[in-house]
């Protein structure tokens, strides 16, 4: 899980152009949305991209996105449940 | 000096058919153009596609221009006036223009540049005025109509044609089911059960003129129109709905029409949730709660750069008939604040007034008013005074320089922490770090919706263009994160965003004439729509990053 975690910060540093963050600077626990990380909706978007291109997980809709989205840790939960590959 | 723009001869190609009564018949016996069709996935969705049968081929010519010139010269011919008068000019609104040209393209093919094709449309029709480019998301059409309106109020031409097109090529289709705005049934604006926008290709034409006989129909004007920015969010809507409020608001007290008097307004209504649920509380802030509204975009879906032409055309003849037409398919009402909105044609009792919206990407708005009482509105406040530079700033990368580097350092040298800014694109960041050096130890006064914004290029969004087709040919999905940025008027929005500022935003392409944006500037203070215009150039294309913006006001006298 551990390592899930880590590589899904890496992910998404790459993706979401998180300048100058390292995955350490990311709380696992922290909103990922308005407080927190300030993720806004276009990020929502690339991150239900990483989920399909390297888990496999295909998500039709923000919304239905939206209760897996709230941290990193839910996030890697339901990578973990849902992964494909 | 003071003249109004009336409706002159008009004509349109959707997925409905060819012209004004293929769209009336069909609309008045609830026929959609949109058709099922499936991506390499197996996933459906609906589309409106052009009967491109009809259309006849210039040899040399792209799809594009030939919708283009097929129908602007159906306006012309009908209209029976001089394409070569110095008194008739020409203004575009494409939101992609010739893109499709990007595909598998192993040079570069300049006519995917808008102000290109915009030359080849004016030289095919023969008009010999310099066209010009409205490049503004999905509110370009309507701002056309504004233009060509205001350029006939103050002198500048006896008409004006106005040509509204897009087309549905792969580059829109992938970015736009990127993010997951994409119905997989025909759209149902504001209906609770609404799940996203279907998209369509269009073109549209009006002949605007100072004369308001030109056409044998019930004379329409154009009595008022104004732009607006939510300084929100690039590409969510507002959430309060006061920037198209004002929009609506600032185009009925140029009309001089108060709410009241309005007998419909022709909403964007793309079906998308936040869309709709905008536009529902623009409306009841601008007190037209009790006004049926409605959205055709069922019958030939969201037609981008077309929509704000075609669906104001077909307002006007919806005037004329004394009809409103119905929102095909609606149910149930599904925004926040109520909306009159039917799914039956009704007869208007009366019908004189119409108001027409549009919203889109970097949060922009625009309003439009049509009257059939074709006295004059409210007197054009002009003054000649003198336009002052108040600040100039210029930024061009050096030519042995990494771009990205480059920027970087600039932006680090403002002092700013803008999580925002990393996630720009190239273009935004330019004209971003520019105006932020502009504006640096300055204070814009405290009514952001007296200052505007006007900006221009010849490149358009090219630099993010391409790295959204490169996706697209290494077979990879398109990421929202770029498609977004392949729009050149989202830079305006950003810098909007940074600074609040809430007044006009226009992005222009530039076809044979460099300033095209300043001259707009300095019209918008001479008329009184503005206090202060940041303007200028910004462009981002290869090696090419340079960008130089005033700060304008107008001298007092």
């Amino acid at each position: 899980m551990e390592l899930l975690i880590e590589q899904l910060k890496q992910q998404m540093i790459e993706a979401l152009n998180l300048e100058e963050m390292t995955p350490a600077d990311i709380d696992t626990d922290a909103p990922l949305f308005g407080e927190g990380l300030g993720l806004d909706s276009i990020d929502a978007l690339e991150i239900i991209l990483i989920l399909e291109r390297e888990y496999g997980i295909k998500l039709t809709n923000a919304s239905e996105a939206k209760s897996h989205f709230k941290s990193v840790r839910t996030l890697a939960e339901f990578v973990q449940q849902n992964r494909t590959k | 000096m003071n003249r109004l723009a009336y409706w002159g001869h008009d004509y349109l190609v959707t997925s409905v058919g060819a012209g004004i009564d293929a769209h009336v018949n069909a609309i008045e016996s609830y026929q959609s153009g949109l058709k099922e069709e499936s991506d390499a996935n197996g996933e459906s969705y609906w589309a409106g596609r052009i009967d491109w049968s009809a259309i006849p081929q210039i040899p040399g010519a792209t799809p594009l221009e030939n919708l283009m010139i097929e129908v602007g010269g159906k306006v012309l011919r009908a209209a029976k006036v001089e394409a070569n008068s110095p008194r008739l000019g020409l203004i575009l609104s494409t939101t992609k223009g010739n893109i499709d040209l990007l595909q598998s393209q192993a040079d570069f093919d300049e006519r995917v540049l808008p102000g290109v094709l915009a030359q080849r449309v004016a030289a095919s029709l023969g008009i010999t005025t310099t066209p010009q480019v409205v490049c503004n998301a999905c509110i370009s059409g309507l701002l056309t109509i504004i233009l060509g309106s205001r350029l006939i109020a103050s002198g500048t031409y006896d008409r004006v044609l106005v040509i509204g097109a897009d087309l549905m090529s792969p580059f829109v289709i992938s970015g736009f089911r990127a993010f997951k705005s994409v119905s997989s049934h025909i759209c149902k604006p504001f209906d609770a059960s609404r799940d996203g926008l279907s998209m369509g290709e269009a073109c549209g034409a009006v002949l605007l003129t100072a004369d308001p006989f030109e056409c044998d129909a019930i004379p329409v004007a154009v009595k008022g129109g104004a732009v607006s920015n939510d300084a929100n969010h690039i590409s969510g809507p507002s959430r309060t709905g006061d920037g198209l409020y004002l929009a609506i608001r600032e185009a009925l007290d140029e009309a001089q029409v108060p709410a009241d008097e309005v007998d419909f307004v022709g909403l964007h209504g793309t079906a998308t949730v936040y869309n709709d649920e905008m536009e529902s509380k623009a409306i009841a802030l601008a007190g037209l709660s009790d006004k049926p509204v409605n959205s055709l975009k069922p019958y030939f879906g969201h037609t981008l750069g077309a929509c704000g032409v075609i669906e104001s055309i077909l307002s006007v003849w919806q005037l004329r008939h004394k009809r409103l037409w119905a929102t095909m398919g609606f149910e149930s009402l599904g925004t926040p604040q109520p909306l009159l909105v039917s799914a039956w044609h009704h007869n208007l009792s009366k019908s004189s007034v119409c108001v027409k919206a549009a919203s889109g990407f970097g949060g922009c708005n625009a309003a439009v008013v049509f009257a059939t009482d074709c006295t004059q509105g409210s007197e054009l406040q002009w003054t000649s005074g003198k336009v002052r530079v108040e600040s100039s700033v210029r930024l061009q990368c050096p030519e042995n320089e990494d771009f990205d580097q480059w920027i970087r350092e600039q932006y680090k040298s403002l002092g700013e922490s803008n999580m925002k800014f990393f996630k720009m694109d190239r273009l935004c960041k330019l004209g971003y770090v520019a105006v932020a050096k502009l504006l640096a130890g300055r204070s814009l006064p405290e009514d952001r919706y007296r200052v505007a914004v006007v900006l221009s290029n010849r490149c358009s969004s090219l630099d993010t263009d391409m790295r959204h087709q490169a996706l697209l040919d290494a077979g990879q999905p398109a990421s929202p994160a770029v498609f977004v940025y392949t729009l050149a008027n989202i830079v305006s929005g950003e810098i909007c965003i940074r600074h609040q500022i809430k007044g006009e935003g226009w992005f222009l392409i530039e076809s044979a004439d460099e300033n095209v944006s300043k001259e707009l500037a300095s019209r918008l203070l001479q008329e009184h729509r503005a206090d202060f215009v940041l303007t200028g150039r910004c462009e981002m294309f290869g090696k090419k990053a340079f960008t130089c913006i005033d700060l304008l006001s107008l001298q007092a006298n």
